[in-house]
This record gives structure tokens, sequence and C-alpha cells, in this order.
């Protein structure tokens, strides 16, 4: 069975559940069930090659203990028992976690699994049903294989698109086919720090260790690179999510992801230390911040729009020389009064060098605003901006769940960006334009085909010749159906 | 229609929106009645060839080759959808395959495998297309009974409405490829029976719509049709020398059609170019000479440019356009001149403004309107405002409608052939009359203009003495008229100039609303009294022009394609 077809089955059992209510729920509830079920996996694997690794976990409460009903047969706990240990036993013991007579990385395991714990709640009423959760959680989803650790990503996406209410905070899931875009341009180099202020269930950040992954030669620098990779989450849920993914990928200890509001700290708290050298985020737009939070942004940059905020936070989170890829809506840049200030200070501040205008549809289904890739450096102010107004991929045209944007459709961006001309889908706007047009970075095409007009004297002698060409065509299939049909009469 | 009319009237057919698609069709049931090509009373009769599809049969399933098919409808008389000829035979689709199977039920996937996948999206026209392939593995348990063969026909059963029945042909490598499970397998006993033939029949029009839509199930946005259904379908079947002679023959006609449609579809792109390309040179025309080379090339080739309704639109607006920058007309020196009646404006403004209700003043100076393009010297720029008497709505609460009484007329009663519409309007009562209309009272000379909704930016002059009061959806627009020329202001307000405007300075998303700050303050070219008549005059004359051939080119349309539907359902050879 597929993984998406697994994580629907879990639902309907759930939905069978009295104590489960509304999707929200099944998702917490699925959530801290299978970040458990990997955190297990992956101790059972450290305890394997590490000597020295001591689970922080009790024996009698690991997930194969009471979990897996093919090795405990008929002994695997079900109904009254089963909930007796998870709600009497297994939350309370990891709620309150010992973590005294540990260290090192098994201190640090122990404190993730108790944060996520503190943080979770069994919604399961039902003895008997958690057990057949137990049991297709355990079918199907195997850490130690690597086909399910590469469709992990499959998983978030399921369990967004159930999360009806996805998109009523402005977050959305970002395509893997961007966030590796942007990653792969901004490239990251060993010994740089990563952050996503707003990483969701971390597609960025997973993108970024992956090519982090890929330059590290010795186990040090592998070591490094999982300490580099920062993100800050708001959300209880995606951030657990978020955790559970980077421990799929290989981080065993994903404490660099914290879960806290970027947003809440005033601008003027962040300092030197909390500089980094990349910023990759999709932070979410539309959304509403509690009350307050704008007043520890400075009173000309002071909005409720969170994406504005973010992208000023961005700018003051870099060093100097940082590179920065984020995602905005069309309407950041178009917009005036407080936009308009954000915008002079980021051409100011950085050099704005590429704007990647990606078409409607790459967030469907949860959004169908159309939005852009921002690329740019700080410390030096902008000269000249570089469009790239993405194509669909010929013959498409929007994305869908069965088609979704694919890594490659940015192989052409990927060529252009070393060698930079202007193109039927790449055009240049000097600084000065902009600045004259009121800092409005929405800036048309203007080598889209139709733009450009040929000689009208040129054209209508080709258009002539068509005309000739149509009418022959026409009279060919004339005749023929003429000596056809006579002779069939005949 | 007979074969006559059809022929006389062929290029408007075939040049009918939907015209080809529809000679596409007429074609292949032509074919279906054995009227495409003629019958060989020397072919062996289409009877001995079931005769001997039966015995095949047989053997095949006495040796356990097939398994033993389920019992098939007889056919009665009262069944056959039409007459055939006398050497031909009405088969049920089952008498002449060997089997029909349902597609593997495996769960493909876009990893490269060793077999690749038909689905439904590979069906086009017939055809199978060999792209966009879905994998499974050779050690799936349907295979290797499910490999597609040589000839095997793949016929679409579950699907949205319009799709269910869908075929095509394969003609590829046996045993290389397999089907979804969505898919129906037809294959048939290909030394009598071929499959060329049989895919015809099977997407041809006629048996679409008799031997298909009638049966298919709807469930749960799902249409579907399945495989005993499908082998009770009727088939004509021919002798197989004229089965072939009809595929051919239809090959070849599909051949010129597709030739016809690449032609029509370059000319028509081409077209949309040049005209594109001829209003920009036109638009673009920076000295006079440049403009007469330019407007010569539209006037010649007014025709060329337009050949459905909708492009006369874009003639339309360039036509404005270029009025509104005096290059329709010569310009004089008049007295009082422009700039001479905007200052008496101004003189006669400042006495009402010394009365108790002086407004607050307006920061924009109307002597000093900056302009959007450039205009003969002798012309102003200015803002509407200035030269309007009142620009204003109704309370913006809806009152009751009642049936009889004022009419109260909305956007929608503004019609396109640019005049108002009381024929249907709603009706608002007296007292509602009285107590709305105290802001405006529109009157015979007024402009009604559009202002929201999807046909804002409308301007309408009302030529009726009623009353009638207009909802907020319309604002009123009554100009001074000793200094605007009431027809002049109105072309104005209908072209994209001022629409433009509008746009701009509105940031909303979703349906657009023009503000009447917004109206108010439209930046307008400004000629004096007498050419101001004279745009209107040049104008006048350029709309009826345009009018008269988008009303031709909209009958001919019409006419063609009345033409083309008639041809294909009642042509009679």
């Amino acid at each position: 069975m597929s993984l998406s077809a697994t994580i629907k089955s879990i639902q309907d059992i759930m939905r069978k559940d009295v104590g489960v209510d509304g999707d929200a729920q099944r998702i917490g509830q699925l959530g801290w069930m299978v970040f458990y079920k990997i955190f297990s996996d992956q101790d059972a694997e450290l305890e394997l090659n590490d000597d020295n690794y001591d689970s922080p976990l009790p024996l009698d409460l690991r997930w194969d203990e009471w979990a897996d009903s093919e090795r405990l047969g008929k002994n695997a706990p079900t109904g009254e028992d089963l909930l007796k240990l998870v709600d009497g036993q297994l939350f309370p013991t990891l709620k309150e976690l010992a973590v005294e007579d540990l260290d090192g990385i098994a201190l640090e395991r122990a404190k993730l699994l108790r944060s996520v714990f503190e943080d979770a709640y069994n919604y399961m009423k039902s003895g008997t049903l958690l057990r057949q959760v137990v049991d297709k959680i355990n079918e199907s989803i195997d850490f130690n294989q690597s086909q399910t650790r590469h469709v992990f990503g499959d998983i978030y996406e399921q369990i967004l698109k159930n999360l009806q209410s996805a998109g009523n905070a402005g977050e959305f899931y970002t395509p893997r086919a961007v966030t590796q875009f942007a990653v792969d341009m901004v490239n990251p180099q060993l010994g740089e720090k990563v952050l996503d202020p707003a990483c969701g269930t971390g597609g960025f950040l997973t993108c970024a260790y992956e090519h982090l992954k890929k330059q590290a030669n010795s186990p040090e620098q592998l070591e490094r690179v999982k300490q580099s990779i920062l993100g800050v989450e708001k959300k209880q849920l995606p951030h657990l999510l978020c955790v559970t993914n980077m421990m799929v990928h290989g981080i065993e200890v994903p404490t660099t992801v914290r879960h806290d509001n970027t947003l809440r700290k005033p601008l003027r708290d962040y300092g030197r230390e909390d500089q980094v050298d990349i910023v990759v985020t999709n932070p979410p737009f539309g959304g509403m911040e509690e009350d307050g939070i704008e007043r520890g942004f400075p009173t000309e940059f002071q909005t409720r729009e969170t994406a504005d905020l973010f992208l000023v936070l961005v700018m003051e989170l870099l060093k100097d020389g940082g590179r920065a890829a984020i995602v905005l809506p069309d309407g950041t840049l178009f917009g005036e009064g407080i936009k308009t200030r954000i915008k002079q200070k980021l051409l100011r501040d950085c050099n704005l060098h590429t704007i990647v205008r990606l078409p409607n549809g790459v967030f469907s289904p949860y959004t169908s605003i159309r939005t852009n890739v921002l690329f740019f450096t700080k410390g030096t102010p902008t000269t000249e901006v570089w469009y790239y107004e993405h194509p669909y991929p010929p013959g498409a045209k929007s994305y869908n769940k069965t088609k979704p944007m694919r890594i490659e459709e940015f192989d052409a961006e990927k060529a252009w960006w070393e060698k930079r001309e202007e193109t039927e889908y790449a055009w240049k706007v000097p600084v000065e334009t902009i600045v004259a047009n009121g800092y409005n970075l929405d800036i048309k095409n203007p080598n889209a085909p139709g733009n450009i007009h040929e000689d009208p004297v040129e054209l209508l002698k080709q258009y002539q010749e068509a005309v000739i060409k149509a009418e022959n065509d026409r009279q060919a299939l004339k005749n023929s159906l003429v000596a056809t049909l006579e002779r069939g009469e005949s | 229609m007979d074969f006559k009319t059809f022929l006389e009237n062929f290029d408007a057919i075939a040049e009918a929106p939907g015209g080809i698609p529809k000679l596409r069709s007429l074609i292949l049931d032509l074919a279906m009645r054995g009227k495409l090509v003629p019958q060989n009373p020397e072919d062996d009769p289409a009877f001995e060839l079931i005769e001997k599809v039966r015995f095949t049969k047989k053997h095949l399933i006495n040796d356990k080759k097939i398994p033993k098919p389920k019992n098939l409808d007889s056919i009665k008389d009262s069944d056959l959808p039409y007459e055939i000829p006398q050497e031909w035979l009405w088969v049920r689709l089952g008498e002449i395959t060997k089997l029909l199977e349902y597609g593997t039920s495996e769960k493909a996937s876009e990893v490269r495998d060793d077999v690749p996948v038909f689905r439904m999206n590979n069906i086009q026209n017939g055809k199978l297309l060999f792209d966009n392939f879905k994998y499974v593995s050779q050690s799936i348990k349907d295979l290797p009974k499910l490999y597609l063969q040589n000839g095997d026909l793949l016929f679409n059963r579950t699907n949205s409405y319009e799709l269910v029945g869908k075929t095509g042909l394969f003609r590829g490598e046996s045993n290389c490829y397999t089907f979804a499970s969505y898919l129906i397998r037809i294959s048939l006993f290909s030394e009598y029976i071929s499959s060329e033939f049989v895919n015809l029949v099977i997407n041809s029009s006629y048996f679409q719509q008799t031997q298909i839509r009638p049966e298919i199930v709807q469930q749960c946005g799902q249409a579907n049709f399945n495989g005993t259904k499908l082998q009770n379908t009727l088939i004509p079947l021919p002798p197989l020398a004229e089965q072939k002679r009809i595929v051919e023959k239809v090959d070849e006609l599909m051949g010129l059609c597709d030739r016809y449609e690449a032609a029509k579809k370059t000319r028509d792109n081409l077209r949309q170019k040049l005209r594109g390309s001829a209003i920009a040179s036109l638009m673009n025309a920076e000295t006079d000479e440049e403009l007469d080379v330019a407007w010569a090339f539209v006037r010649n080739n007014w025709h060329n440019l337009s050949q459905y309704p909708e492009d006369v639109n874009s003639l339309r607006q360039s036509a404005l356009k270029l009025a509104f920058q005096g290059r329709l007309t010569q310009q004089f020196t008049e007295t009082p001149s422009a700039s001479e009646l905007l200052k008496a404006i101004q003189e006669e403004q400042e006495e009402p403004v010394t009365k108790k209700n002086s407004r607050k003043k307006n920061t924009l100076d109307p002597l000093n309107c900056p302009g959007i393009f450039d205009v003969p010297q002798a012309w102003k720029w200015t803002y509407l405002d200035f030269v309007c008497e009142q620009i204003g709505d109704i309370d913006h609460k809806m009152p009751t409608a009642v049936t009889q009484g004022v009419p109260f007329l909305s956007a929608k009663d503004l019609k396109d052939d640019g005049t108002l519409d009381f024929s249907d309007p709603k009706y608002i009562s007296e007292e509602d009359y009285e107590r709305l209309s105290r802001k405006i009272k529109p009157r015979k000379g007024d402009i009604i203009y559009s202002r929201i909704g999807a046909k804002l930016g409308k301007a309408r002059l009302v030529e009726v003495n009623t009353t009638f009061l207009i909802s907020y959806s319309c604002c009123l627009i009554r100009p001074k008229y000793q200094f605007i020329n009431v027809k002049y202001l109105r072309y104005f307000l209908d072209s994209k100039l001022a629409l433009e405007q509008a746009i701009s300075s509105t940031q909303s998303i979703g349906v657009p609303d023009l503000g009447l700050g917004a109206i108010k303050q439209y930046k307008i070219p400004y000629p004096p009294l007498g050419e101001q008549k004279r745009i209107v005059a040049k104008v006048d004359e350029l709309m009826q022009l345009c009018d008269q051939l988008e009303a031709s080119l909209r009958q001919s349309q019409q006419r063609a394609e009345s033409l083309a539907a008639s041809a294909i359902n009642h042509l009679t050879i």
C-alpha cells in the first residue's frame, strides 16, 4: 500500500474514535505516533552503532516492546490494556523523563523527547482502534528502509492536504521543486549557517542539509553541518513534523529546530550572534499575527502582513555578505505604503539581484496566489534586478496534484544563472527605473511573445501566403470529398 | 441538406467555428453507412466472415485458449440504428472479439520500470500516445496475461461523461506494454476483422450516440460503461476487403483535414499578429507621415484585420485613442481656445464657491493638469470634474423593487450597442424615487457611467425624456454643456483611456469598482469646442464602420455555424 493510502486509512480508523475530533486532532495524534516510532527506530540504530550510546527510553516503553504485534503475536496489548499503557505509563513517563544521568547525544535526545511529549496528547479513547493505527504504522513506515525516507515528504503532503484549515494562518507546504531550486541557487557552503525563520515542516532545511551533506568529507564535518542548520517554527504540530522530518534525514538530535515565533522577539534585540550566512524561507503570507507583534519593529515598518515583517527580519538576520532566498507573493512586489519603505530598504541595504516569478498554481491546492522567489545578498546596494519568468512546462496550463512542479523545470534557470542574457523569459531592470516607479517591483515581462510587433507589411505578406495555403488545402479536401462521394453516388 | 448545397457552402462550413471537427465526424458517419467507398459484389459477403469467425472461436474455446463467452442478446430489427448496404451485416461486438478484458489494477508508479502502462490519457483521437507512461514491474500477477498485442483496441470505460467510450488502436510490439484497469482491451479476430475499421466504428459519432451514451451509468461524478454492455454494442460489418478500403479512404480524408486544420491555424495566428502589429504601428506613429502610412495600412486591410466579431473591438479602441490624440482631425485656430474656455469655467465657478456651500479647496489645478500623452498645441488637459456640472450617485442603499413605478436602471441595462435599455429594468416606488433622487435626477442629455462589476467603464447618453433613476452601480455625469460636447465626453468615458486611469488608481482584487473620487480626477484631453464636434463626427463615422463590420462578421459566422450543423446532421447522399 502506498504511503498516502496508509495515511488515508489511518485517518479513517481515527474517524471512528470518539476521542478524536477534527483534522487537527487527527494529525496531532498521528504526529506524535510517527515521531515516536521513528525515534525508537533511530534509537535502536544508534545503540547498535555506538557503544557509548545509552538510550533514554525505558526498556518496556520502547515502541517495539508494545507496538510490534508481528513479533509479540497474541501478547501485543490491545483494548483497555493498550490504552492503560499509553495513557497511564507512556505519556506520564516521557513527560517527566529523567535526564540527570545522561550526557552527550543521549541527553539531547532525551530533552527532545520530553519536549515533544509535553506538547503532545493522546486523543484516542479506544484501545482497539489505537491498536489498528499502530499496526498500520508498523506495516508501512520503516525508518530503516531507504524508500520510506525517500517518500517521507509525501506524508506531509497528505497530512497538510487533509488539514482543511491549511492556509488560514498563511502556512502552505512549499513544493519540493521550489525549496530545492532556492537552496541550489543560494548554494550554502561548509561552515555557513543556514536559517529558516518560519520553517514549517522543514522543506528548506532538509534541502539545505542534503546540499551540505554532499560537501562534507568527514564525520566531524558532517557533525558540524548538522549543527549549522537552524529553524524556527511557531506552531507545535508543524514543529513536531519538522523535527521528525529532520530525524528522517539523519539528524539524530534536531535541537537546532526551535518551537518559537521569530517575530515575537523585538527586532532591536537581535544581535550579531543571531546573524547567519544564509536564509532560505517561505514566510506565511496573508496571515495575521497576534496583536502587538508588529510593535517589535521600527515604526516605519509596522504592518500586520507577516510576509513583510519576515522580509524586514531576514534583512536584519543576515550577516554582511549573507545570502537569502525568500518566497513572497506578488502583493509585496507591487504594494505601496509600508511595503514601499521595506522595498526601499531592501534595495538600499541589499543587492536584490534576481527575482524568479513563479506561475499560478505552484501552491495549489492551498492557494492560487502568484508568488516569486527573491534572491539577494546583504551589504551592497542594488544596481539592477534580473527577472526570470518561470514558464509552465510545455503543454501544461497549471500545476495540480497529479502534475506538480518538478525540479527539472528549473534547469533552464540554472543554466541561465551564471551566463545571464535577455531571453523570452528573462529581462533586466536598472534600479533607477524601479525607484522612479515608486519601488514597484511587479514588472511585466517585456520580452514575452506577443509583445514584440513585427513589421506589418512583412506580416501581411506572410498572412496572404497563409490564406492561400489554407484555401488550397480546403480546396484539396473538398475535391477529394467530391471525387469520393460522387463516385459513391454513381 | 442535399449534396449540392453542401458543396456550394463548403467553404463557409469548413471555416465556421468547429467546422473541421464537424467535417471529420461527417466523413466517419458516411463511412459507417457505406457511402464513402463503393461496394464490390465480388467481395466475400460479411455473413461468410462471421461464419469463419464462429468456427475459429469454437476451436479456441474447445482448446481452452479462451473462456466460453457470455451469451449475447439477439439482434431485433428495432435495434438497428440505420440501413446498411446489402453485403454488410449488423453484429454484436462480442461476436467478433476473442476477449474483452479489464486492465491491471496494480498500482503503477512514475519510476521507470519494466512495463509501461497505457492509461486513459494515452488515448487521443483514436490513437494511442506513447508518452507520459507509468510503469509496473514484470512480476505482477496480471502479466503476462495482460500484455498488449499488436492490433488490440483499448476502450475507456470510466471517465467523465463526455470522454467515456474513447478508444485507441495499439500498433506496436506485442508483449511489451500493458494497460490500466479503467480501460477494456478488445482483441479481435484480425484475420477476418480489421482493427483499424472497428476503431473507426467505435469512434464514430453514430456509435457513440446510439450505442454508448444511452447506456452510461453515472455515479459520484464518474461515468461508467461496462464490458457486458460493450459486448452487446452493434457494429456494421462490411466485407473484409471493403473494411480495408474504407480505412484507407478515411485515412486519406482525415489527412487532408489535418493539413487544412494546420494551415487554418497558421493563418489565424498570423492574422492576430498582423492586427496587433498594424494597430501598434498606428499607436506608436510619431510623425504625421508615419501615421498616414500606418492608417492607410489599416484602412486598406480592414477585412484582413478582423475575421471574428471579437476582433473588431481592438479596432474601435485604437480609433478612439487616435481621436483623443488629435490625429483624426485637423487643428485650426479657434476662438475661444481651449485655455480660454478653461479660464471661463474657472471664473464661472468662483461665484458659487463664495457661497456657503463652498467646498474645500481642491488641490488639483484644472488649468495645469499634466497630460498622459502629447496632444496638439491648441489642446489642454483637464480634470473631468472641472468640465462637469455634476458627478454623483444615489444613496448606497438598495430600494425594494416593485412591479410598477419609476424605472431603476443598473449596469446591466447599459447595452453593448451604445444605448440604454429601458425594456426590462427594475422598478421602484414613487416615494423611493423622491427620497433617493435628492442627490441626482437623471434627465435627457446626461451620461450614465457604470462603475461597478464586470461591465464597468461603459458610458451611455440619456436620449429620452423619461423619469428614471440609476442604482449605485452607475453614476450620473452631467457635463457643462456650453464647455464640452456631450458626445465627445461620452466617447472619452467609453474609451480605454478613461478605464485605464481608473484601474491604475484602484488596488482592489476581485470585483473591481471605480470610486467617484477616482472618476472625478480622470484626466481628459480638452480640444476647443469646434474640434470636439469634428472629432465626434469622425469617430461616429468610424464606429459605424466598425459596427457594420462586426455585424456582418457575426452574421456570416452564425450562418456558417448553422450550415455546418445542418450539413452534418441532415446531409442526404
